[in-house]
């Protein structure tokens, strides 16, 4: 599991993608990339600017930006959409309250030029919380259906347990490796 | 080159630091060179000397820097393998040293992170960071960070995957020999440096 087996897998061609991780505060972005790469999780703090993850495996290089999402900060996420070739948006999804807050800014985000046309990834996160909402219910809610202009994908996970994790982001590297490598469907026949 | 061996015998083990790719355009002038100027800063206080800028914003921004810590890990299993603790102010005066499990030099991949922080604004943030193998760089990376929000702390963790078998070397011959070096920028102004001697314990 983690991003390294992820991209062991990729195809080989030699390029640089980055992906974008956001979402508001404590909603677990900085959690759910420390789980992936297996690191302690217990001692986590709000982000306070950005985190980034830089993997390099062959000429294929990795870079995950995880900004952090408390109201103060927010202004300056646009500073960092450049160059993005995905979107990972995390919700948590027992925190009911501000549920329609996060379906705000995520709608902000989809409306930006510079994100334009990029695979979505929303990580329905802390599912291991009893009140949790289901991803679907979450996707109903935020009128995810309404979105057209782009690849998106809901996917249930826990930080906590590292549950869906794996699956999320394989299915938002498949896509960046799809958009970008062009004949890579034959090479993986082969 | 100094060399600074760590008395104790150590187990060997074989392993090597990142992907070494250097050497080859070195001349012995340009090697001589490296090295000598490697020499002169490893030997002066570090925060002042190499302090470029005369512009006030870009003194404000090197004034308003910190790094924290650094750290590294088996990357693989996200297992702590050496941290800095705070540094503070010592970090601008002196070297570094890193005392490493030689366990890490067989580890598939590592992690190498950094924490910093900036009260100033920044609008072209960047990072060069050398690994030096007895005063030649051995391995380069380079970061483009872009917008650093003012007030902010930041981090840059970066995940190496080992080389192969065949190009490794052994604890023995790295430890008290690798340094890494690492630069801050904001566009071409010269903000901080960090030194970091690697021994394998
Ligand atoms: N129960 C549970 N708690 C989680 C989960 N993911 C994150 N948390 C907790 O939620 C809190 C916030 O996690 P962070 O990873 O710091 O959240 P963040 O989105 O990075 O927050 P900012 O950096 O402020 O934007 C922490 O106390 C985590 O332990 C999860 O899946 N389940
Ligand atoms: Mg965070």
């Amino acid at each position: 599991m983690g991003l390294l087996t992820l991209l062991r897998k990729l195809k080989r061609n030699d390029r640089e993608a980055r992906l974008l991780v956001l979402g508001l505060d404590n909603s677990g972005k900085t959690t759910i990339l420390k789980k992936l790469s297996e690191e302690d999780i217990t001692h986590i703090m709000p982000t306070q600017g950005f985190n980034i993850k830089s993997l390099m495996q062959n000429e294929f290089k990795l870079n995950v930006w995880d900004i952090g999402g408390q109201k103060s900060i927010r202004p300056y996420w646009r500073n960092y959409f450049d160059q993005t070739d995905a979107l990972i948006y995390v919700i948590d999804s027992a925190d009911r309250r501000r549920m329609e807050e996060t379906g705000v800014e995520l709608g902000q985000l989809l409306e930006e030029d510079k994100l334009a046309g990029i695979p979505l990834l929303i990580f329905a996160n802390k599912q291991d919380l009893l009140n949790a909402l289901a991803a679907k219910d979450i996707s109903k809610g935020l009128n995810l259906h309404t979105i057209r202009d782009r690849m998106w994908n809901i996917q249930a996970c826990s930080a906590k347990t590292g549950e869906g994790l794996q699956e999320g982001m394989e299915w938002v590297v498949e896509k960046i490796d799809n958009t970008n490598a062009g004949a890579g469907e034959e090479e993986k026949a082969a | 080159m100094e060399s600074k061996y760590d008395d104790d015998e150590e187990e060997v083990k074989s392993g090597d630091y990142g992907d070494s790719k250097g050497g080859d355009e070195d001349s012995e002038d340009e090697e001589a060179a490296v090295e000598r100027e490697f020499k002169a800063l490893l030997n002066t206080p570090l925060k002042g000397e190499l302090a470029v800028s005369k512009d006030p914003m870009a003194q404000r921004i090197a004034e308003g820097f910190t790094i924290n810590w650094m750290n590294m890990r088996d990357a693989e299993n996200g297992e702590m393998m050496w941290e800095s603790g705070e540094w503070g102010e010592k970090m601008w005066r002196k070297e570094l040293k890193a005392r490493i499990p030689a366990d890490i030099l067989s580890c598939r991949a590592v992690s190498r992170e950094i924490n910093f922080s900036s009260i100033e604004k920044m609008e072209s943030f960047k990072l060069e960071q050398r690994i030096f193998f007895q005063g030649v760089c051995i391995e380069e990376w380079f970061f483009d960070f872009g917008f650093v929000i003012p007030g902010s702390t930041n981090s840059w963790q970066q995940i190496i995957e080992a080389a192969e078998e065949s190009e490794m070397m052994t604890a023995e011959a790295l430890s008290g020999n690798i340094t890494i070096e690492t630069s801050f920028y904001d566009g071409d102004y010269f903000i901080a440096k960090s030194l970091v001697r690697v021994f394998y314990v």
